[in-house]
């Protein structure tokens, strides 16, 4: 049972449950069966699913990994269309990469689903029929069964893509996820913001889907395939390599020598820099993050999925599924840096540093958690672009299971206080139900007063930890897991990064250099955000009447904050370096490196001897972040306070550029999508008056034309034909007298006619 | 005298005899019952005949062939058809929406009845016609054939200005198929062959021998005029930018039965009639002006998503669209021609991906015809099914808001419709737009800079697609607080359920699983390949094909 | 078998008769007299073909091979049975409308 190569064959089971299950729950919905039973399906399919996975993962242990790397578990193939002389097929690729990305994928969403079964149960109450006003249950069991629907498609994408063969396979899973995110940030869409949020979501990262998508298409051109083992053959990529520079390429197309731009790079780098455009599209890597905080319009299940479980994490996955691509410039030594992976790395690091920033001066409990997902998937794509390929995997795998944590717990307190507050002011309903929040009241220095009927946001919080002691110790335990605090998952993933970037920084690498500072910095601002919102949503007194009136959630709710809190807690002890002081060796001398440190290509990672420096700097970073944290949150209750203690340090207008997001909504507001309304209107304009005026005056000149026509026509054509009939008419007139009626006059004259011509005949 | 043997002339006259058995019955019940039942007949025939057709083999099959009026010695108008791999499916599209669209008429046209219905019969005749046609002559009559009763159908029974829109469509397509008569003319006395079947393409009654292609000397006059004529007559009939302006009009002022038959297949005459006579006639002309028509393309698709996306009219907007989607189709069209300087001569791999990017091109117009027609035919049928019963309100903007609740099927379909019209992978046309940019992208980039620009910045259209119906349907018709003007509207009934469901379901079963689809159409992709190749005197082999442009 | 009597006798007897029926048609004011008047007009003319044919026909050799004359003969009687059915149909409808069969009352088709 445990033989890999027949677990791969049937590996294709693994979405298919899930999509078994969105289809059973879409029959329900369409017979009007749906309801608590659709929750059922949904976690037995994604329990099946997550078995399945598990078990696949099981296999590939034990030695197995690093032959699986070089020759991938393949299952049979399924032709999906005709392409040149082949075919375009469809397969099932496994190799520790895989494998442990899907069995994270699997315990994740089960635990999601089995949390979102209680979470949603506000559905079944929150809609009202629009004539009587009465609640309208069958709808709100029809939309509690819609969402399971949802998130199965959700997890059957991610699973399919993590399980893809080749690249278009994908791209096609990839897109089943944009569509889910869609449908599920816009789950409420009869709140304006979140039918808005949705579109921005998906169109954000259909925009970087276009850098996937030409990456594609130029694989196709250049190799004639995308399957990943074909594409990452030493032959492939030294095929791409062999291109040569974009000036030389661009040379040979046009016959002479030419110089661009960026012209010295190889056409492979660009390749892998649009392949890297889906990743920064759906993993939400500046200048594209945009969708992601506003995709917490979504019901939290679903921040957990799209932040953990599935949808960011696909794009991270993607890098390192086409890691060797990105690297082809140095096939024998996987961890050299490569012309594209300095953009990656640039990118990643100046996500990282930016969205935790921009993270300090947020007020709703869950964009907190969504800049922290940025940043830390920043922190994944810049380990790729230094070529510590296993050390971000790894951090995307604990990433995974902190950020649910988070979440899920955020979830928890929202649910709570609503509880709370629902208590407090009788009438006031389930939140989140309600068609929308009032726009803040009145907003001082463009920073918004806190709504006191908002309960995600956190200046309506504090002294949750008494109210929710399980919600508040698994939360923490989430925190300092992300905070990299030792011995927590964290730290040991956002360490090996740090430590590989100090490790190339020694090689002399500026980009190294880059990351290892930005990484840190990073790392401290991280630690005082997450402790500015431990402090200000557990600690102190409450806030608000609603939250001294939460409520503990449902056991349904809990326990799988509890099962995701040992992953946190724990998951991170795989990874500990050999080296590591007292434990390193004892824990199996970092069993996760040996487990993932090979490439489909070939190559394989060393790992880095244990220095004990960036260890510590990152250590101290986050330690000095929770002081500062403590110093300006701790002591005192924030809420209490009319302006916020880090905006009377670091100033307002400073504080408000942090709250804005540095203007980047507003700036694409103003350029990107106002540009393309205006072209759009343009170009409107330009059918109606230019082309279809042109062809309207083609018609005006026919017809003018057409009347000159008709004067000659009826003058000297008409005429000429009058003139013939009026000549007929007269010699007509004239001969009429020979029709007399009379039949035998008639035959008089026919008996002459014979008579005449048998005369002449005669004669 | 099998069915079999005939199969193709009866798909096609069945219509007729269909049309005059209406003009035989009074009553209007009976006239809408038989024309649907009618109907079935046809569709019975087309999809026994898709069962039917060999895909292995590929090639002209079921063909027919008399000779039909002698022209002195020389030359002969056949009465010949056939059908290949591009045309099987097109017939099914065409029979499929026809009994849609009279379905559809049954509930909604009350005045006029049976001519209404009888020139729907001619309509099918004529369409069905061209798609089965292997004579230069009988194309062009059935060409023509279509456009009188799609003429009076949006003249009568159209919107506020149909005269304006009918009129306008009539003349437009009209000075398009006279510039067609004209290089008709042209290709008979310089080929000596009414014939549609040329080089290496298969057929029983035609030998390949005899079949040349017109003059494959690109500098020629005459060719470069014929062509000319017929890319123009194709050009406006698909319509492509700048000849689109008749289409929008003629959308929104016909009965939505019309703009279900114009988009789903009036549109795919101009785009069949360039695979089906442009290219194996002029693959030479058409490469020497590649990247003008490649330009078109761009401009249609980029262009044509722009002005969809500043219409506030259902109906129009959908129609822009359509020049959107059309112009994916020219761009694969045009990619299978595109002279490309080998960025390595003489490397069998780089021929192989050349070839293989080509053949994609065609792949995926002729995937996009069919996906096309099925994604904008459910669009007007459920556009047709709001408007015409429901609301009688096109304007987003006063029909919007919380439809999806309101009229939770009804929202299902939609949804699902436009989601497949933006390219989502698993529906079909994700497939279709997918195999037209890896042609473009496959030749472009192996070496035509102006056509990498172009290929470039078509993908473009992508997004601004994805934008406009994303806003304009999605957002502001489906999600967001309900509209409390159509509270109450009735959903969808049964009956309107299953005529949706069989374009949804082509939708979901081409998206998924294109195989079962480019199965028919790739043989006979690689045949118009290698006969385009023989015409421009290029080996066919893979290994030879990089030494096409040597570079200047 | 030579016949005794000449050929013209049987001439002179139908151009008598032709002649008489050309009067008729002629002079008759009634229609049907007109009618008839064709109809001795035919038979002078079956006359001379069944004359013609026993004199001058190939029979006249002595065997009856060819029929020329008799089916001619044949031909015309069935015609002039169905031309008299016609015209007696189309007086008699004339007659129904006009209250008249004077032929100079139907002049509705002059010029």
């Amino acid at each position: 049972m445990f033989d890999i190569a027949s677990l791969a064959a049937n590996a294709w089971l693994v979405p298919l449950f899930t999509a078994l299950a969105f289809v059973t729950i879409l029959i329900q919905i369409w017979t009007g069966r749906g309801g608590r039973s659709s929750a059922w399906v949904a976690i037995a399919g994604v329990g099946a699913s997550g078995l399945y996975s598990v078990v696949v993962f099981l296999a590939t242990l034990g030695g197995r990994a690093e032959a699986l790397s070089h020759a991938p578990a393949m299952s049979r193939r399924l032709d999906w269309l005709p392409l040149g002389a082949g075919q375009l097929s469809f397969g099932i690729l496994i190799d520790p990469l895989g494998a442990a990305t899907l069995a994270m994928v699997g315990i994740a969403c089960l635990m999601i689903f089995i949390y979102a079964s209680a979470y949603m149960a506000g559905e079944f109450t929150l809609y009202t029929d629009p004539t009587t006003g009465a609640v309208d249950a069958a709808v709100g069991r029809a939309r509690y069964a819609r969402f399971f629907a949802y998130v199965s498609l959700f997890a059957t994408g991610m699973f399919g893509f993590v399980l893809s063969s080749n690249l278009v396979q994908a791209l096609l899973f990839w897109e089943i996820m944009g569509l889910c995110s869609f449908l599920l940030i816009g789950f409420w869409n009869f709140k304006p913001s979140a039918a808005q949020a949705a579109k921005k979501a998906f169109m954000t990262t259909r925009i970087g889907d276009m850098g996937l998508f030409i990456g594609i298409m130029m694989l196709f051109a250049f190799l004639g395939t995308t399957d990943y083992d074909t594409l990452m053959k030493p032959a492939s990529l030294a095929r791409l390599q062999g291109i040569g520079s974009i000036d030389g390429w661009l040379g040979g197309m046009l016959g002479h020598a030419v110089h661009v731009p960026l012209g010295s790079l190889s056409v492979a780098a660009l390749v892998a820099i649009c392949l890297f455009g889906g990743s920064v599209g759906k993993s939400a890597q500046f200048p594209l993050h945009v969708w992601l905080p506003d995709a917490m319009e979504g019901p939290t299940p679903v921040s957990a999925m799209i932040h953990a479980a599935t949808m960011v994490s696909a794009g991270v996955f993607l890098i390192a599924r086409l890691y060797p691509i990105f690297s082809s410039a140095t096939v024998d030594h996987p961890d050299m840096i490569s012309g594209p992976m300095y953009a990656v790395a640039a990118v990643g690091a100046l996500t990282a540093l930016l969205a935790a920033t921009i993270g300090m001066a947020q007020y709703d409990i869950k964009r907190v958690l969504a800049y922290s997902t940025i940043s830390q998937l920043g922190y994944m794509v810049m380990a790729l672009g230094i070529g510590a390929y296993v050390a971000a995997v790894f951090h995307l795998l604990t990433h995974a299971f902190f950020k649910a944590l988070l979440f899920l717990g955020s979830g928890s307190v929202i649910h709570g206080v609503e509880h709370g507050m629902h208590e407090a002011h009788e009438g006031h309903g389930h939140d989140q139900g309600h068609a929308a929040h009032p726009a803040h009241p009145s907003t001082i220095l463009g920073v918004a007063d806190a709504d006191p009927h908002d309960p995600q946001d956190m200046r309506n919080m504090g002294g949750l930890g008494k109210r929710m002691p399980l919600t508040y110790a698994t939360f923490l335990a989430g925190t300092l897991a992300l905070t990299g605090i030792p011995v927590f998952s964290g730290f040991w993933s956002k360490d090996e990064i740090l430590a590989d970037a100090f490790h190339k920084m020694g090689d002399g690498h500026w980009i190294a250099a880059l990351v290892w500072v930005l990484g840190t910095a990073a790392a401290f601002v991280t630690a005082f955000y997450m402790a500015r919102q431990v402090f200000m949503v557990f600690a102190g007194p409450p806030a608000t009447s609603g939250a001294a009136k939460a409520p503990e959630s449902a056991p349904a709710m809990v326990y799988p904050l509890v099962v995701l809190s040992l992953f946190a807690v724990f998951l991170g002890l795989v990874g500990v370096p050999t080296a590591f002081p007292l434990i390193g060796a004892w824990l199996g001398g970092n069993p996760f490196h040996h487990y993932m440190g090979h490439l489909l290509s070939g190559g394989s990672f060393e790992s880095h001897a244990f220095n004990a420096l960036p260890a510590l700097a990152s250590i101290g970073a986050a330690a000095s972040g929770w002081g500062l944290g403590y110093a300006m949150y701790g002591r005192r209750p924030a809420a209490a306070r009319s302006t916020d203690p880090l905006a009377s340090v670091i100033g307002v207008p400073l504080f408000r550029l942090l709250y804005r997001k540095y203007y980047v909504d507003e700036l694409y507001q103003a350029t990107v999508i106002r540009g393309s309304v205006a072209l759009s209107n343009f170009d409107s304009w330009l059918d109606r008056t230019a082309i279809d005026g042109a062809v309207n005056g083609a018609g005006w000149i026919g017809e003018r034309s057409s009347r000159v026509n008709n004067w000659i026509d009826s003058r000297v054509v008409d005429g000429t034909v009058a003139l013939v009939a009026a000549v007929s008419g007269e010699m007509s007139r004239w001969m009429r007298w020979l029709q007399s009626g009379r039949i035998q006059q008639y035959l008089l004259l026919a008996f002459f006619g014979v008579l005449i011509f048998l005369a002449m005949n005669v004669l | 005298m099998t069915l079999t043997s005939n199969i193709l002339t009866l798909i096609t006259f069945l219509p007729l005899v269909g049309m005059i058995i209406l003009m035989l019955l009074r009553d209007d019940r009976v006239i809408k019952q038989t024309a649907i039942y009618w109907s079935l007949l046809p569709l019975a025939l087309s999809t026994y005949l898709w069962w039917m057709y060999d895909k292995a083999a590929g090639g002209f099959q079921f063909e027919q062939f008399a000779p039909w009026i002698r022209l002195g010695d020389q030359f002969t108008i056949n009465f010949h058809v056939g059908v290949d791999g591009f045309s099987v499916p097109l017939i099914f599209l065409t029979c499929l929406l026809t009994t849609i669209s009279l379905w559809y008429s049954a509930g909604v046209i009350q005045m006029r009845v049976k001519e209404y219905f009888a020139l729907f019969m001619l309509l099918q005749a004529g369409m069905l016609g061209v798609f089965v046609s292997l004579d230069l002559f009988m194309f062009y009559v059935f060409f023509e054939v279509g456009l009188v009763p799609m003429y009076f159908l949006i003249g009568i029974w159209g919107g506020p200005r149909r005269e304006y829109a009918a009129i306008k469509f009539f003349l437009y397509t009209l000075a398009g198929s006279v510039l067609m008569l004209l290089s008709l003319i042209s290709v008979v006395y310089n080929t000596g062959s009414f014939s549609l079947v040329r080089g290496d393409m298969v057929s029983k009654f035609v030998s390949p021998a005899a079949a040349i292609p017109f003059l494959s000397n690109p500098t020629g006059t005459a060719a470069t005029l014929a062509f000319v004529g017929f890319l123009v007559a194709m050009l406006i009939k698909m319509p492509s930018f700048p000849f689109h302006t008749w289409l929008p009009d003629a959308h929104v002022e016909a009965p939505t039965a019309g703009s279900i038959i114009l988009a789903g297949v009036l549109l795919k005459l101009g785009t069949y009639g360039m695979v089906r006579v442009v290219m194996p006639l002029f693959p030479s002309a058409f490469r020497a002006m590649a990247i003008p028509i490649g330009f078109l393309a761009f401009t249609s698709i980029v262009y044509g998503a722009l002005v969809a996306m500043a219409q506030w009219d259902f109906k129009k907007l959908i129609a822009y669209s359509s020049v959107n989607h059309m112009g994916y189709v020219l761009l694969g069209l045009t990619a299978s021609v595109v002279a490309v300087t080998a960025a390595k001569d003489g490397d069998a791999q780089t021929a192989a991906n050349i070839l293989q990017a080509r053949q994609a091109g065609i792949d995926g117009a002729v995937m996009q015809m069919f996906a096309h027609g099925i994604i904008t035919g459910a669009l007007f049928l459920l556009v047709g099914l709001i408007y015409d019963t429901r609301t009688h309100e096109r304007d987003f903007r006063k029909l919007g808001g919380g439809l999806w609740r309101t009229v939770p099927r009804y929202g299902t379909f939609l949804i699902v419709a436009a989601f497949a019209s933006l390219g989502l992978p698993s529906l079909a046309g994700f497939v279709a737009e997918f195999l037209v940019f890896n042609g473009a992208f496959g030749v472009a980039l192996n070496g035509n800079l102006p056509f990498l620009v172009l290929t470039g910045l078509s993908v473009l259209g992508i997004v601004f697609t994805a934008a406009f119906i994303l806003w304009k349907i999605i957002q502001m018709l489906l999600l967001g607080p309900q509209n409390e003007t159509w509270i109450g509207t009735p959903d969808l009934t049964r009956s309107e359920m299953f005529m949706l469901l069989p374009l949804v379901a082509f939708m979901f079963i081409y998206g998924l699983y294109p195989k079962w689809l480019l199965d028919y159409i790739h043989p006979t992709t690689t045949q118009l390949v290698t006969t385009m190749d023989t015409a421009l005197s290029l080996p066919a082999a893979p290994d030879a094909a990089s030494a096409e442009a040597p570079a200047p | 078998m030579t016949p005794t009597i000449a050929l013209w006798w049987y001439l002179l007897v139908a151009a008598a008769l032709f002649s008489i029926g050309l009067f008729g048609a002629l002079s008759r004011r009634n229609a049907v007299g007109v009618l008839m008047g064709i109809e001795l007009m035919l038979n002078g003319a079956n006359v001379n073909a069944v004359a013609f044919w026993r004199y001058t026909g190939p029979s006249s050799g002595g065997g009856l091979t060819g029929m020329d004359g008799q089916v001619f003969a044949i031909m015309v009687i069935a015609l002039a049975a169905a031309e008299a059915a016609v015209g007696l149909a189309l007086i008699i409808s004339i007659y129904r409308s006009q209250q008249t069969v004077l032929l100079e009352d139907f002049t509705s088709l002059h010029g």
